[in-house]
């Protein structure tokens, strides 16, 4: 005969005696005092199940819904879409300085190396594509999250 | 279309409603999620003034962030995480987090047993034929469930009488999956532990 069942093993034997060893089973069958520990938890787990569901004693649905703000629940932007915003003003506002300041673009790299300059613009163009890839892909992501068809 | 977009159709379309400005279809979602609000306010929280606040509270908060929900569980596992979040800070202010909070008895439970088993031949306690003693043993059940921190009367309730998976319980409480093991366990023998000290006192007395 194997060792009484220990109060895990028990609780596990009551839970599901499908995970429990087969020793452990085979021990609960002729052992009398773990016979009558497991049928405390046996009884102890259907009284749970047995009691009542509570309920609130108002009408939830009704007070939430009366309080529900006005403006709807709207989906919500990604990140990256809350950047285009203040990136396009940056922009604009660096046109507007470059146009009433008649300043020269070509200036700014006039004392890099060509090689400079194609490694900058390749680098902001795979930024650009990068971003609006990553955009694309979150907007696709979040209709298709409302696709019920 | 990816995985998730075939997984909770219904929910998905109450939230597309909802989100389209169906204030309806947000009072089906109330309908349907809850009983299960109820429970965990119940479990977790004493006060019916304080239940009903934080009843709506949930909703709101749900409603609010309805556009944030991502079908990555049921939608109504998502209420309950907000309901037991909002219940849990709740408690915190009231600093009555603690899952220790119970009373226990220091008599030994294998003690107890024995005395049941001498006492009543046939264990008495699980006899169906004496209903009286059946509805003893319920109402005992009620009161010391009460009695358990209002966590472990949580996590009892969600597995045993909701019969949620460990993962469902872990999105629910955040907690992770050995630490809902672990409280359970205690709680499940905290809980049988001071039945059988109560049955016993009523059984004596």
């Amino acid at each position: 005969m194997t060792a009484h069942l220990t109060e895990h093993e028990i609780q596990q034997y009551v839970i599901d005696k499908t995970t429990c060893d087969a020793q452990l089973v085979e021990h609960v069958s002729t052992c009398p005092d773990c016979q009558l520990k497991t049928e405390v938890y046996q009884v102890m787990f259907t009284e749970i199940k047995e009691q009542p569901s509570p309920a609130f004693d108002f009408n939830l649905s009704e007070m939430v819904l009366a309080k529900l703000p006005v403006t709807q629940p709207k989906l919500k932007q990604s990140d990256s879409s809350l950047l285009i915003l203040p990136a396009t003003g940056i922009l604009l506002l660096g046109f507007a300085i470059a146009y009433f300041t008649d300043f020269r673009m070509a200036n700014v790299f006039s004392g890099v190396a060509i090689f400079g300059i194609y490694l900058i613009v390749t680098i902001v163009v795979l930024l650009c594509v990068f971003l609006g890839v990553d955009m694309y892909k979150k907007y696709q992501k979040q209709f298709r999250a409302l696709d019920i068809s | 279309m990816s995985f998730n977009s075939y997984k909770y159709p219904e929910d998905k379309e109450l939230v597309s409603r909802v989100l389209n400005g169906d204030s309806q279809a947000f009072g089906i979602i109330i309908k349907s999620t809850e009983r299960l609000v109820a429970q965990i306010t119940f479990k977790m929280v004493t006060n019916p003034e304080d239940r009903k606040d934080l009843a709506q509270d949930v909703y709101l908060k749900a409603y609010k962030n309805l556009s944030g929900f991502k079908f990555q569980s049921k939608l109504s596992t998502w209420i309950a995480q907000i309901a037991y979040n909002t219940c849990f800070n709740h408690l915190e202010k009231k600093k009555l987090v603690l899952p220790e909070n119970y009373t226990q008895d220091e008599t030994d439970s294998n003690e107890i047993l024995e005395i049941l088993a001498t006492k009543s031949p046939g264990f008495e306690f699980i006899d169906n034929e004496a209903s009286y003693v059946k509805k003893d043993v319920k109402r005992i059940v009620m009161q010391e469930m009460e009695k358990l921190s209002p966590i472990f009367k949580t996590l009892i309730t969600l597995f045993h009488y909701e019969e949620m998976s460990y993962d469902e319980i872990c999105t629910i409480t955040g907690l992770p999956e050995g630490t809902i093991k672990s409280y359970l366990f205690r709680a499940r023998k905290n809980l049988k532990d001071n039945i059988l000290l109560k049955y016993k006192k009523e059984e004596l007395s």
